[in-house]
């Protein structure tokens, strides 16, 4: 039995200050930490004095009152390249597709949807750094069939690089007799060529 | 007007999830959670839901999106309906404190969701890899029901696009395409927004700001949103904000289960891991580690024969139910699957780029990118190449002093918080096996065997992604010993046995950590 306390004996101190020492340094440094994280997006400012966020908030009016996809999608590309899309000069670049979505988009109104695409350039390993090309643009074209080998399905590989096999081809003669509609030519400088084959394919 | 009724479907969904999780918890849920709490659980549980019916239809054969979108919405209203006289009441119970102020804290943080939220239903697809997976494989579910999908997902050249993974991500924008009335890419990202929102609502509501303001919790929700990677992440699709929601979340729910040997939250997590393992790979191993130990620590605590726990887990199994069916169905596999037979075949070499993956993607989340460079002389070894700048040298672009803080908060955690080491040591050991199975993983991959440079590339610049939710779960987690508004737990008392027989199993103390 623990001895009786005296009189004198003060009483126990409640949990105070000393005790709360912990949860006052994780506050305070939590909160240190978050309020330096605030500073970047809303004080620093682009060319135009704008911050991250004033950027955004601005372009927001400008691709909401742009209902065609194409259009909204160079409006953004141009956006996160931090630009002010609130800008009049802006509207103008809008007109023509940047961007590879855009550009996919750009193609997607233009055929119907039952077009046959072939597009060159996206086979063996010399191609793996193409392949994005061929992922936008099969995701924007979907659900029209678009080819980038010859005769069989392609085949993505990935062994020491991930890359496609399959048979290329770029006579547009060859594509025509099998049923292409419309060649998309990949060229040495990453620029794709539309050359139609069909009517179907934006041809005459 | 689409905008407007694509941004509403989340909480909708948020709101029909929380009557699903009503139905499984029971009135324990709605006494032990506050709102914040329950609507994030019913966002993450409605999202399963939803997403899995809508899987499941379409490799039946039905185009269900716009039904099960509508169906959402409707119910979503109608539980809102039924909610409203309470919140009422409680926004009448409301008592102004002076700790309140500290609520204005969140200010800017209310600005970041007025900015991001609008241009969530205006901004068209940004990443890449959403466009060549998560928004194609959307658009594929809402186009091609039954055969016509089966005959897709079998088609070799779509071998890049992930066929083989969870489709939690793709599921909720073919639900969106529902709604809206047809394939709209542009009101994806409101899924991201209102996960990050849901779990801000979470930590709030778990530290009770609102009866009992501290500033913690509102600290912690603005550090979280102003992450870098935050920022970044809420404006892309895809799985990336979707891995931190649920592994956050569950994190957060199974440190508290072990930290208050609370049961329900331990249901809770487990529950949550369904989540985990419909959305993204990383989200699989994590649902193996926890759910492996979330059931030995069940059985530690006497709770193996809860009934609550068993339905848990039929429910979460059941959740899991449409993807089984769905990789029966074999899709055509990503080279990437094969990860396994790759290493296999050539055991020594996987070693020694696990041996410079793991410390790179690592030490890649704690530095600048000019201090932590590496390089390659011969493919196959890795020279330091970095130079010192100052202090913005231990700055990560991604996740800025994070990981730093992480490490200050674990080790004052453990020398201050005793009665929580358990439940810290568990979760610093799942993430650490987490991180570890993913570089040891991304070391069998054929590209990272053939050339070292491969290991650093993607060190730098892909594994961020990777492993930023599980740094943020862990940061969280160790977080909640700290902002999680529980009463103690009330240590057994134990009577002084009154002869030497020891207790019978039934009489045992069930709390015996």
């Amino acid at each position: 039995m623990p001895p009786n306390p005296s009189p004198e004996t003060p009483p126990a101190k409640p949990p105070g200050a000393a005790a709360q020492w912990p949860v006052i340094l994780v506050t305070v440094l939590v909160g240190i930490f978050a309020l330096a994280l605030i500073f970047p997006p809303l004080f620093s400012t682009n060319g135009q004095g704008q911050n991250q966020l004033q950027v955004l908030s601005k372009g927001f009016p400008v691709l909401r009152n742009n209902e065609n996809p194409m259009q909204r999608d160079t409006l953004d590309f141009i956006l996160n390249g931090g630009n002010d899309i609130s800008d009049p000069r802006m509207e103008a670049y809008a007109q023509r597709p940047m961007g590879l979505a855009a550009l996919s988009r750009a193609y997607d109104q233009m055929l119907p949807k039952n077009a046959r695409i072939f597009l060159s350039g996206m086979v063996g390993k010399e191609n793996t750094s193409r392949g994005g090309y061929y992922f936008f643009l099969r995701n924007y074209l979907f659900p029209r069939d678009l080819e980038i080998s010859l005769g069989k399905p392609a085949t993505y590989i990935s062994d020491d690089e991930a890359w496609m096999d399959g048979i290329d081809c770029t006579d547009p003669e060859v594509l025509r007799t099998n049923g292409f509609d419309l060649f998309l030519r990949f060229g040495s400088d990453n620029s794709i060529t539309p050359i139609p084959l069909t009517p179907n394919g934006g041809g005459q | 007007m689409k905008e407007i009724i694509a941004f509403l479907l989340p909480p909708a969904t948020a709101f029909a999830g929380m009557r699903i999780n009503r139905l499984i918890f029971g009135q324990k849920l709605i006494e032990n959670f506050g709102f914040g709490v329950r609507f994030a659980l019913g966002l993450a549980i409605g999202m399963v839901v939803f997403s899995q019916s809508i899987l499941l239809t379409t490799l039946i054969g039905i185009n269900a999106s716009q039904l099960l979108g509508w169906g959402a919405l409707l119910w979503g209203a109608t539980e809102v309906a039924l909610l409203s006289p309470r919140l009422v009441e409680s926004v009448k119970q409301f008592k102004f404190q002076r700790g309140h102020l500290w609520l204005l804290v969140l200010l800017p943080v209310l600005y970041l969701w007025w900015v991001f939220g609008r241009m969530a239903t205006v901004e068209g697809t940004l990443e890449f890899d959403a466009n060549a997976f998560w928004v194609f494989k959307a658009k594929i579910m809402y186009l091609k029901q039954g055969k016509d999908f089966l005959n897709v997902i079998h088609t070799t050249n779509l071998g890049y696009a992930h066929l083989d993974y969870p489709m939690l991500v793709p599921s909720l924008y073919t639900l969106t395409y529902g709604v809206v009335g047809q394939v709209w890419e542009f009101t994806n990202k409101v899924w991201p927004f209102w996960m990050v929102v849901s779990l801000c609502l979470a930590i709030l509501s778990l530290a009770r700001v609102w009866n009992r303001p501290k500033p913690l919790a509102v600290f912690l929700v603005v550090l979280f949103c102003f992450l870098p990677a935050t920022m970044q992440f809420i404006r892309q699709e895809g799985g990336t904000i979707p891995m931190v929601y649920c592994t956050s979340m569950t994190a957060i729910f199974m440190v508290t289960a072990i930290a208050y040997a609370d049961e329900l939250a331990l249901c809770v997590g487990i529950l949550l891991l369904a989540e985990c393992a419909n959305t993204k790979f990383e989200g699989v191993i994590f649902t193996a580690l926890w759910g492996t130990i979330a059931l030995i620590y069940a059985w530690r605590q006497g709770w193996i024969k809860s009934r609550l726990l068993w339905k848990t887990i039929l429910v979460a199994a059941v959740f899991m139910f449409p993807y089984f069916c769905f990789r029966m169905a074999k899709p055509v596999l990503h080279p990437e699957s094969g990860w396994l037979h790759d290493g296999a075949k050539s055991p020594s070499t996987v070693m020694h780029r696990f041996t410079q993956a793991l410390p790179l993607n690592i030490g890649d989340r704690f530095f600048s990118k000019e201090f932590f460079h590496w390089q390659t002389p011969d493919k196959d070894h890795i020279q330091y190449d970095g130079h010192w700048t100052g202090l913005g040298g231990l700055v990560n672009p991604e996740l800025s002093v994070m990981p730093w803080m992480m490490l200050f908060m674990i080790g004052l955690s453990f020398w201050k918080k005793h009665r929580h080491r358990l439940a810290l040591g568990i979760l610093l050991a799942v993430i650490l096996g987490q991180l570890v199975i993913l570089s040891a993983v991304i070391s069998c991959l054929g590209t990272m065997q053939a050339d070292a440079g491969q290991v650093i590339t993607f060190a730098s610049d892909v594994v961020g992604r990777y492993y930023y939710p599980f740094f943020t779960a862990c940061f969280l987690g160790v977080m909640a010993i700290w902002f999680v508004d529980r009463d103690p737990v009330a240590k057994p008392v134990v009577e002084p046995a009154p002869s030497v027989v020891p207790p019978s199993p039934k009489n045992r103390p069930k709390n015996r950590r």
